[in-house]
């Protein structure tokens, strides 16, 4: 089932609100993690396995990602729900010998089957292929697929590892010869500083298309906390894309895993997703395009202006997954390239109408982030690949 | 030659004569129990090393024993220690009629023969690949092409029986020209590799040439291996069938997630096409 995955959250109203997307045929399924889930119900917040039950009886997938990744970054320490899973039957963190190995990838298996989820290998974040960090996450999928050779496999790894060219090429090469069914794959970021898509690093983002392609070619491809920028990916050969409709779902942002005593503005401001423009503006911004040309807005939005951030939740995914599933479709590679590289061209065209006819209210900088590097990085890729 | 003496005894082969000779190992042609044999003798190092080239030789030749294709050469026995302390481990195998793939390369092959020698070799990377056996050095003089037309893969595990015992002392695994990118220094070798290297030995009987030119100074071979990609076999050979052409770059794809991962994802394609045999 390709589509669009809700990353977890704690809001309120998460559970919910994901389940309702995915009854609305906005979304196919849903990734819990400890750090945003409970095990057992606690005030505010209700355990994994009843969102876990809500999702599959809306038709959707439940993916349950122990984020071991996210637990083993530096300063990882929101610990309050994690705790709960007891994922460490040693000292927590402890990946130092083969059987404290076992004993965590057991011991995550052992919760997924609680949930009734596939299982699915944890791994741990890796900054460079000739890194110690590399060969552990090697190790942990091996390890993975010898506990249960059905198991899914993740990749999680930061800029450098993803742009370091042929080293990268021989670490998916290993990866590649467990033949999981499912890849996972996160391109980890150090830090997210607004609620924008950084591509600016072609060759991190190019990596990771070739990757994709590599991975696509045996096996089922999930692009994790991706939301609009994984389309590139999905032009590669992903068909699910993880998304959602917080930064912390959108991006990986490590300061969802730590505990902030000066969290700062999450929520700036109100936004409506453009789905021509595979781009979420600035309410604010919305409003001038529907004055400006509601007919062409309409178009842009891809559906009626939310009426409410509920609603904008909805449209957001509902958008995405649209043109997840449309790609996805292609089975031809060139053929799927080509039309996420034709869906770039469009929105850049349509940028550039708007910020002349808009500007200061859209801008250079929005096209910049949300399509330009995204068009170029496509362009690389295809080039490459010879597509 | 006393320590090759107590090898056949101890191996109870007769009628040895010398085959080949070459660093620490030397080969015989022989007779067990009537039938030819091939007689394998590895001197072992001094020192305190040897036990553990011993432990290696014996674990090596059980796991060559349990490969059963007859597109593999048979190990008929364990691998015996020679002398008291060890001196030597030696082991028999069957004998194969036919010469050395070497010796038919130098010409330009037809389509039919080299899809024989993709499909033989391919059975045999299938038997070794399954039980996690990695041949490490797919070379000419490696595989055996007999009477019949069909090739038989030789001295499987021998690389890296050699890398784990040091016995070469400086260990250079493969063959200069039938090296894959992952046997330069810091890579690991894998059942893609075997792959790749079968790749580049139909290359050369597609086009009498190397994918990646070996000569010159060992780091250049090296540097070229890691970064340059091998070339379009249609480029050398344009009268190459679209099928056969695929496969063979499909092999020689620098990165190893673009190649088949082993011997049976290779039958596969080659079966899709209609070529296995």
């Amino acid at each position: 089932m390709s589509g669009v995955f809700v990353h977890d959250g704690r809001r309120s109203g998460h559970h919910s609100w994901a389940t309702a997307a995915i009854a609305a045929g906005a979304a196919q399924g849903v990734f819990i993690n400890p750090f945003a889930s409970p095990r057992f119900s606690i005030p505010r917040y209700s355990r994994a396995a009843d969102f876990a039950a809500l999702a599959t009886s809306a038709g959707g997938e439940v993916v349950f990602d122990a984020m071991t990744h996210a637990r083993l970054l530096p300063g990882s320490n929101r610990t309050d729900l994690y705790d709960s899973w007891e994922l460490w039957p040693g000292p927590e963190g402890d990946l130092s010998t083969p059987l404290r190995q076992q004993q965590h990838i057991e011991r995550v298996f052992e919760r997924q089957i609680e949930l009734g989820t596939k299982k699915l290998t944890p791994t741990v974040n890796v900054t460079v292929p000739s890194a110690p960090d590399a060969f552990l996450a090697i190790e942990l999928a091996e390890l993975g697929k010898a506990i249960d050779p059905q198991a899914w496999q993740s990749i999680a790894g930061a800029r450098t590892f993803w742009g370091s060219g042929s080293a990268l090429d021989d670490h998916i090469g290993k990866l590649v010869a467990l033949r999981s069914p499912t890849w996972i794959v996160t391109l980890t970021n150090e830090m997210v500083f607004e609620n924008v898509p950084d591509i600016s690093d072609h060759d991190a983002f190019e990596g990771l298309l070739r990757s994709v392609h590599s991975l696509s070619k045996r096996a089922r491809v999930i692009v994790a906390f991706a939301d609009y920028a994984g389309l590139l990916p999905v032009a590669a050969g992903a068909d699910t894309v993880g998304a959602g409709w917080d930064r912390g779902m959108r991006f990986f942002d490590p300061s969802s895993f730590h505990v902030d005593s000066s969290p700062g503005i999450r929520i700036p401001a109100s936004y409506v997703t453009q789905k021509s423009l595979s781009a979420v503006l600035r309410r604010d911004a919305a409003v001038a395009i529907e004055t400006w040309n509601s007919t062409e807005a309409l178009r842009l939005r891809g559906g009626t202006m939310p009426g409410s951030d509920q609603a904008e939740r909805v449209h957001h995914l509902r958008t995405l997954s649209e043109l997840v599933v449309s790609f996805s479709s292609i089975g031809d590679r060139s053929l799927r390239a080509s039309a996420v590289s034709t869906h770039f061209e469009n929105a850049s065209r349509d940028f550039d109408r708007l910020i002349l006819a808009l500007r200061p209210i859209v801008r250079e900088g929005d096209k910049s982030a949300w399509i330009a590097h995204h068009k170029k990085v496509l362009e690389k890729y295809i080039a490459a690949e010879g597509l | 030659m006393e320590l090759v003496e107590a090898s056949f005894m101890a191996l109870g082969v007769e009628n040895a004569t010398p085959l080949t000779e070459g660093g620490q190992k030397w080969v015989f042609a022989a007779q067990l129990a009537g039938h030819d044999v091939v007689v394998k003798v590895v001197k072992l190092p001094d020192g305190p090393s040897a036990n553990v080239v011993v432990e290696r030789a014996h674990r090596e030749v059980e796991l060559l024993a349990a490969v059963d294709s007859p597109y593999v050469v048979k190990v008929l026995s364990d691998a015996v220690e020679v002398g008291d302390p060890p001196e030597a481990v030696a082991w028999v195998e069957e004998r194969l009629e036919g010469v050395d793939l070497s010796r038919s390369l130098g010409a330009i092959w037809e389509e039919v023969e080299i899809f024989r020698l993709l499909s033989d070799i391919g059975h045999a990377l299938q038997a070794c690949h399954e039980l996690d056996v990695v041949h490490r050095d797919l070379s000419p003089g490696n595989i055996r092409a007999l009477p019949s037309g069909s090739f038989v893969l030789m001295d499987p595990g021998y690389a890296k029986h050699l890398r784990l015992a040091a016995l070469t002392g400086v260990y250079q695994p493969g063959t200069a020209g039938y090296r894959s990118p992952e046997h330069v220094a810091g890579g690991s070798t894998s059942a893609a590799s075997d792959i790749y290297c079968l790749g580049i030995l139909a290359y050369y009987a597609a086009t009498g040439s190397f994918p990646i030119d070996p000569s010159g100074p060992e780091n250049e071979y090296d540097r070229r291996l890691l970064h340059s990609p091998a070339p379009d076999v249609t480029i050398a050979r344009s009268d190459i069938s679209t099928e056969l052409a695929l496969v063979i770059n499909t092999c020689l794809n620098r990165q190893v997630a673009r190649r088949y991962l082993d011997g049976s994802e290779l039958l596969e394609a080659l079966d899709l096409i209609g070529m296995k045999s």
